[in-house]
């Protein structure tokens, strides 16, 4: 009920208990007073009625046409927070909802905005390499400066071109609706080859690159995809940190009462500091500076990929305080 | 002309260092922002070439560090950063210059050849001391119009001098003008390459001033 209905409501009861005070002081006069009774209320029950109708909704349906020219001209383009100044209270609730609306695609954009800096600042970088070491491999006429020109140019191909695939897998990871696509995974299989596509990388980093797999099966409804990338990226970063004679290990197991699965990476490498380990989830984010083959973007899709499986990640010291250790909970394990 | 190269990557870093060396520059290359200045403080750099994302540090904070400490050498940024507010932000904390990544390589060359021209003082991209003339972009000199073989070294030894007539050079900064940190100096190359300057242009045209260095006469001054 709102404050001009309460009024008139008021205002019926007092005109009516006057009338019936009257009547039971003159009872004579009780028809007369009757009268009067039932038709005095009605005079301003009528002019309440006639505020009602016509005058509030008027001012209301300003207010919404206001609105609307407001959300056509202003907010459309500049996405500005609408003031609710004296905006009658029938439309605040309107007006609180585009502004939700409002500040959740404003930080959509600021996201995309930083996003797309940051991938054309990352992007830049190889492109200058190849570019200068071509003119140099052009300029040149020693062989051996030449070949030195063009391992760069490739090696810094290879830099592009993993960026411009991480950066894909991050914006369709990101999307509004993702379609993962499960499946029955069966992890074990899936560990042994991503362990296998790292065996080089590995002992061409003088680092052992070890598989211990406690379940003798393991199957999740997941997407596989995924989950190779999830590996993959993980193996990937512990090689890329740890030193010459370190160990990466890719541990598996599960809990079958709560049917989650447990992948663990641990290594023996510099680690990351504990108040970084929120940090280094976030894009372009890297923890060791001098970095120049990673993309910072490899933790995020790892969280992103966790997230959608409605898992969990954590961060902790490696094997003896050493290194890293990089823990990965994931529900919806199949007993087969 | 000895240059500071501040970049941290790998690749672009030891490209830039070979077309610089290419152009006869001596040329110092530090990766990170602790290393620069350490260099800056201990070296006389006639240009720096800086990128701004640096592993320990914004190259903004050397470029303001410098000028705060009345260091005008003249600063190209070179950098990724492709936004305008980066640009103004560089520019007005003191770089002379801004370059943008991926970039050309004659770019570059003929920005910090603009550079050193300003920092001398001069509008002119030409240099003529009497009767010779040298080109800095063509590497070229010219004797009464006619044009002179001349050695890279040498070119660069000359163009050193003729930057500023009448001030003598040591036979340090010489060398410190021709080799960066990474290159042999022989003992007497200096001595060498100066015999081969005046073999072509004459004998008086570089003084030696015995135990101080050497310098051009200008004879109009």
């Amino acid at each position: 009920m709102n404050k001009h209905q309460l009024s008139s409501v008021l205002l019926i009861l007092t005109v009516l208990g006057w009338g019936v005070s009257l009547a039971l002081i003159f009872p004579e006069h009780v028809t007369t007073l009757m009268a009067i009774a039932i038709i005095f209320p009605m005079i301003p029950a009528a002019i309440v009625i006639w505020i009602q109708s016509s005058t509030v909704p008027n001012n209301v349906l300003k207010e919404i046409n206001t609105l609307a020219i407001k959300i056509e001209h202003d907010l459309v383009r500049d996405r500005t927070i609408i003031e609710p100044n004296d905006a009658p209270e029938e439309i605040l609730p309107l007006i609180n909802a585009i502004n939700r609306l409002l500040r959740h695609l404003n930080d959509r954009y600021t996201q995309e905005r930083d996003f797309s800096a940051h991938a054309s600042h990352e992007l830049r970088t190889p492109l200058a390499g190849i570019r200068l070491q071509t003119e140099l491999a052009l300029l040149s006429n020693e062989p051996s400066k030449r070949d030195k020109a063009l391992r760069n140019i490739m090696q810094s191909v290879d830099r592009a071109t993993r960026l411009v695939e991480q950066l894909l897998t991050i914006s369709r990871l990101t999307a509004e609706n993702v379609d993962l696509a499960t499946e029955f995974v069966n992890l074990i299989a899936l560990a042994r080859r991503v362990v296998e596509d790292h065996q080089t990388s590995a002992n061409a980093n003088q680092v052992e690159l070890c598989l211990a797999i406690q379940p003798q099966s393991l199957y999740l409804e997941a997407s596989e995809q995924s989950l190779t990338m999830l590996v993959d990226n993980l193996i990937r970063n512990a090689i890329a940190h740890t030193p010459a004679g370190g160990r990466v290990t890719l541990g598996l197991d599960k809990q079958p009462e709560q049917r989650i699965a447990i992948i663990r990476v641990q290594d023996t490498g510099t680690g990351i500091p504990e108040h970084l380990r929120t940090r280094v989830f976030e894009r372009f984010e890297k923890v060791d500076k001098q970095d120049q083959s990673g993309t910072g973007l490899g933790l995020s899709i790892v969280q992103r990929i966790v997230e959608l499986h409605r898992g969990r990640i954590e961060l902790t010291d490696g094997d003896q305080g050493k290194g890293l250790t990089v823990t990965v909970l994931l529900p919806k394990i199949h007993s087969y | 002309m000895r240059v500071l190269v501040i970049e941290d990557d790998a690749i672009i870093g030891d490209g830039i260092v070979q077309a610089l060396e290419l152009e006869e520059y001596a040329v110092d290359w530090v990766q990170n922002l602790a290393m620069a200045k350490t260099a800056v403080a201990t070296n006389d750099y006639g240009l720096l070439v800086l990128d701004l994302g640096l592993p320990d540090g914004s190259g903004l904070d050397l470029l303001i560090n410098i000028r705060a400490k009345d260091n005008d050498t003249p600063v190209l940024i070179l950098t990724a950063y492709d936004d305008t507010a980066f640009k103004v932000k560089g520019l007005d904390s003191g770089a002379d210059d801004y370059l943008i990544k991926p970039f050309k390589l004659e770019e570059l060359l003929a920005r910090l050849r603009a550079l050193r021209r300003r920092a001398g003082g001069r509008a002119s991209p030409l240099l003529t001391v009497n009767n010779v003339t040298l080109d800095p972009a063509r590497q070229r000199v010219t004797k009464d119009g006619a044009q002179i073989n001349i050695g890279p070294k040498e070119f660069a030894i000359l163009h050193s001098l003729m930057e500023k007539p009448g001030k003598v050079l040591s036979k340090t900064q010489l060398e410190d003008s021709l080799y960066g940190w990474d290159m042999e100096v022989e003992s007497n190359t200096i001595e060498v390459h100066i015999h081969g300057i005046r073999k072509k242009l004459g004998k008086e045209f570089i003084e030696t001033l015995r135990n101080v260095g050497y310098r051009i006469n200008n004879d109009h001054e």
